[in-house]
């Protein structure tokens, strides 16, 4: 037995200070390893999973969204212009003359011909049979 | 942006390659017309030669003249040639003229402009050529003068035709165009201006075969009489004028009838038959509707 009084005596097993036992971490196991990331996994897995429902949702919805615009827009452009009716005439009850349907493309087809007819050149003079001398001799004309 | 730069790319070389037919027919006219003004300046500078060898019937005056022979030999036929190339184009971008008429006139000028050409290298590429070689070689050329002034103007007043044709298969096509307008609507007097259309239409029609008669049986078979060929152009020419004028009182009638429907539409209009025309709109061009329109008018 040692005389010295500042030596540190040795720990005995009821002596342990609480405090190192609560800090001691037991090794895991393979199968808690395991088990662990497999429910690690699964929520990874959840997550990413609500996540494309979610996209899909979105995507679906937009693409109805566009749909429905799609259809509006040709709604609204099939849409006759609404009947102006102002300070007119009075309604009258006998049917007048029709002019028929006439569209626009007729009235360019018509003005395009008559332009056509107007310009055309008979003359061609561009082409014109070239005068060139046919009797080429030493003997002059004069 | 590259993707853009490639349809502008492609976008610009169908445009040219569309119009490319357009260009060389304009190129070959215009080369025409240059080499006929450079044989009028050849041809003075060989009367000048000419005159003076005449006077002073020397060597130097000789070879001169030699010289300016042959230039304005070869300058003679290339004037030709080039007549015949840019005839031949006219021809072939002409909307009226037929096939046929294109690939028979188009052979005979091929053959003559391969003959000038023969005959241009020919006189260029004589050595030494005296006066009565070159006189030999122009002759050759000028034995062809008659056929030349045959196969020229044919082909003009050909082109010519070939216009006036085009024009009033147009304007035949407006007017049966028009027709199905006219029948539906309810202004009885625009079916008379139809009709005078169409008469001005078929009296376009007869003298077009007139003219064409002209040219196939007259002008095209014409070898002798060179003075007659030119005045069976003229002749044809004022045909297709008349021609002209008649496919113009046509296009005048067609012209008043759209007038007149026009006003109809926009003067005559009332709001109880706009709104019937409002939900007739889309089945007028239907025949449905254009029968019961018509039924309407009889019962009328």
């Amino acid at each position: 037995m040692s005389n010295d009084f500042f030596e540190t005596p040795p720990i005995s097993g009821e002596s342990i200070p609480y405090r190192d036992l609560q800090e001691e971490i037991m090794p895991l196991t393979d199968e808690q390893k395991a088990q662990l990331a497999k429910k690690d996994q699964n929520q990874e897995d959840k997550k990413i999973k609500s996540l494309k429902t979610y996209i899909f949702i979105m995507g679906g919805g937009l693409f109805l969204v566009l749909i429905l615009l799609i259809i509006v827009m040709i709604k609204i452009s099939q849409k006759q212009n609404p009947v102006l009716v102002g300070a007119s005439p009075t309604p009258e009850t006998t049917a007048k003359p029709l002019g028929g349907n006439l569209t626009q493309e007729m009235v360019n087809q018509v003005n395009k011909v008559e332009k056509d007819i107007q310009d055309v050149d008979l003359q061609e003079l561009d082409l014109s049979y070239p005068q060139l001398d046919f009797n080429i001799s030493l003997e002059t004309e004069n | 942006m590259n993707l853009k730069l490639f349809f502008i790319t492609i976008f610009i070389s169908l445009f040219f390659l569309n119009s490319t037919h357009f260009i060389y027919a304009q190129r070959e006219v215009e080369d025409y017309n240059y080499q006929y003004e450079k044989y009028r300046e050849a041809y003075k500078d060989f009367e000048v030669a000419r005159s003076d060898f005449v006077k002073h019937q020397t060597l130097t005056s000789q070879n001169e003249l030699i010289e300016q022979l042959r230039r304005v030999l070869i300058q003679r036929a290339q004037v030709m040639r080039t007549y015949f190339l840019a005839l031949k184009y006219k021809l072939n971008t002409t909307a009226g003229v037929a096939n046929s008429e294109k690939a028979e006139l188009g052979a005979s000028l091929d053959d003559h402009i391969g003959w000038l050409q023969n005959n241009m290298d020919t006189i260029e590429d004589l050595p030494s050529p005296t006066l009565s070689d070159l006189f030999e070689y122009s002759k050759r050329l000028e034995k062809q003068d008659a056929d030349y002034l045959i196969l020229g103007y044919t082909s003009l007043a050909t082109i010519l035709s070939g216009k006036m044709r085009n024009l009033h298969q147009q304007l035949l096509n407006v007017n049966s165009n028009l027709k199905s307008y006219v029948d539906s609507s309810n202004i009885k007097f625009l079916t008379n201006w139809w009709k005078e259309a169409d008469d001005s239409i078929l009296k376009a029609r007869n003298k077009l075969t007139n003219a064409e008669t002209l040219i196939n049986e007259e002008l095209a078979g014409n070898t002798s009489n060179e003075n007659k060929v030119v005045t069976i152009l003229s002749e044809i020419q004022v045909i297709l004028k008349d021609s002209q004028t008649d496919l113009l009182n046509g296009s005048k009638y067609q012209k008043e009838i759209i007038n007149e429907m026009g006003k109809s539409l926009n003067l005559e209009l009332n709001p109880k038959q706009e709104a019937k025309q409002g939900s007739d709109s889309a089945q007028i061009k239907d025949k449905t509707a254009d029968a019961s329109i018509s039924g309407e008018i009889k019962n009328e």
